[in-house]
């Protein structure tokens, strides 16, 4: 199999994330946070809480949260700040984890919401969401990264030009994290949502919250923490108040050493080896004008990403040859991210999407490109 | 041949009519053509493995590998997948 869909789920991991899995769950379970640690294990809470915040520059690894995803992570702060009347600005690049829980909220009667337009590439006009802050906005909700045209958001124009630190920036890193380098501090937001199963390459089940010191949202759970039982509430220091229940540990361990194998290989580095592979299918099929991009943009900031369709084809028609046929794994559809479509023009089916990881081989992406080639020929 | 399973097929939108019909044994060529008797088929023989889609008007349509034991049923409305069966495969 080629396996093209890191956008969705990065595969194959690094060997040293199957490795220490399989040493983590072979062993007597070990939980610092519970019962201090078996002596010669690994206190891998703490350790992954300080490599994510090396890797993100974040000052204190306490502001570091654990969650199962970045839906949990986006949904925590979602819920967690925002009260009757509040105003949310958010924009059409979002993924359903966002839109969702933003238009229940709405539904509900508790907000309301603007949602700011993107051009054909995904890209947010930063003075467009500017100019929808009202005397309510309470919390900007914005993509770092489509996860359908890869376009990187220009996010410091936004937190620069804001009115007030009153309204609180919430960023959806979920493409982003392990993707590109990213300063949380100097980027001065608020809050910062991450997955781990995609390219932080661990598994899926695991993911992050960045919360800049002095925000508190409130907890999506509360329940036990291992430490502090005499207390019947929550207890309130970070990161205790928002990892209620026992933590994924075999996931944490997975996201330590996929943060760890992207720090040793260089973020920058593994970036370049991804894009050269979206130039070689570029190259390799824009002579075929059957083969039609969608939103890209060479002269912007885009992720390794290659979105297309095949004229007066059902996208769902290509993937599934792609799949079927040749043995190669892409995705075809909205991407869970339904309103960016209509920029697009692919409204309807939505695109065949193609992300290639640093694990991807050049013959991978030559026979990628023959076979599309071969599919929108023939059909 | 025979079905040994049905899979519901989840879909980026509603994928309640999608299903994957999985077979006792491979799907042939000469089972493919067969199907010229059904509907309007189309055959691509030239791809790394054969891909058929059959279009049965206004009921369903079914695409597919040869040499796959599965394909996919595309449903206009439920009933039709007993049409299906007792048409095609019985």
């Amino acid at each position: 199999m080629v396996y093209l869909n890191n956008c969705a789920t990065s595969y194959p991991k690094p060997i040293s994330v199957y490795e220490n899995i399989e040493k983590y769950i072979r062993n007597i379970p070990s939980d610092y946070s519970r019962s201090g640690g078996i002596n010669g294990s690994i206190d891998y809470i703490a350790k992954t809480r300080e490599i994510i915040a090396e890797m993100f520059s974040v000052k204190k690894a306490e502001q570091v949260i654990f969650t199962s995803g970045a839906t949990e992570a986006l949904n925590l702060v979602i819920k967690g700040v925002l009260y009757k009347g509040d105003h949310v600005i958010t924009t059409e690049t979002e993924h359903n984890s966002v839109l969702r829980p933003l238009k229940t909220l709405e539904q509900k009667g508790t907000i309301e919401i603007s949602i700011v337009e993107c051009d054909e590439y995904g890209f947010i006009e930063p003075s467009n969401i500017i100019n929808q802050i009202k005397g309510n906005t309470r919390l900007i909700v914005i993509n770092h990264a489509s996860n359908v045209t890869g376009t990187v958001q220009n996010i410091e124009a936004i937190t620069n030009n804001l009115p007030n630190r009153e309204i609180k920036i919430l960023l959806d890193a979920s493409q982003t994290a392990g993707n590109i380098p990213i300063n949380f501090s100097n980027l001065n937001i608020d809050y910062m949502a991450f997955t781990g199963h995609k390219y932080m390459y661990s598994l899926q089940g695991t993911g992050c919250l960045i919360i800049k010191e002095g925000n508190r949202p409130l907890p999506l759970k509360t329940g036990g923490t291992g430490v502090k039982s005499n207390l019947l509430y929550q207890p309130e220091e970070m990161p205790l108040y928002y990892e209620a229940g026992t933590p994924n540990i075999t996931g944490i361990v997975s996201l330590y050493y996929g943060a760890k194998y992207i720090i040793d290989s260089g973020i920058k580095n593994m970036l370049r080896i991804k894009k050269e592979h979206i130039k070689n299918i570029i190259k390799l099929t824009q002579s075929n004008p059957l083969i039609q991009p969608v939103g890209i943009n060479t002269n912007i900031e885009q992720l390794a990403v290659f979105n297309f369709t095949v004229k007066n084809v059902s996208v769902n028609d290509v993937s599934y040859i792609l799949e079927n046929s040749y043995k190669i794994v892409a995705r075809s559809g909205l991407h869970c991210a339904p309103l960016i479509h209509s920029k697009l023009g692919t409204q309807e089916e939505g695109t065949i999407r193609i992300s290639p990881s640093v694990f991807t081989t050049n013959e991978e992406i030559t026979y990628f490109c023959k076979a599309v080639n071969e599919i929108a020929n023939a059909l | 041949m025979r079905i040994t399973n049905i899979i519901n097929i989840d879909d980026c939108f509603d994928g309640s009519g999608i299903k994957e019909l999985c077979f006792d044994c491979e799907i042939t060529k000469d089972f493919i053509f067969s199907l010229t008797n059904h509907g309007t088929l189309k055959y691509f023989g030239d791809f790394a493995r054969p891909f058929y889609k059959l279009t049965v008007n206004d009921k369903y349509y079914i695409k597919g590998v040869e040499g796959n034991n599965t394909m996919r049923i595309f449903l206009q409305n439920q009933k039709y997948l007993n049409d299906f069966i007792q048409s095609v495969i019985q």
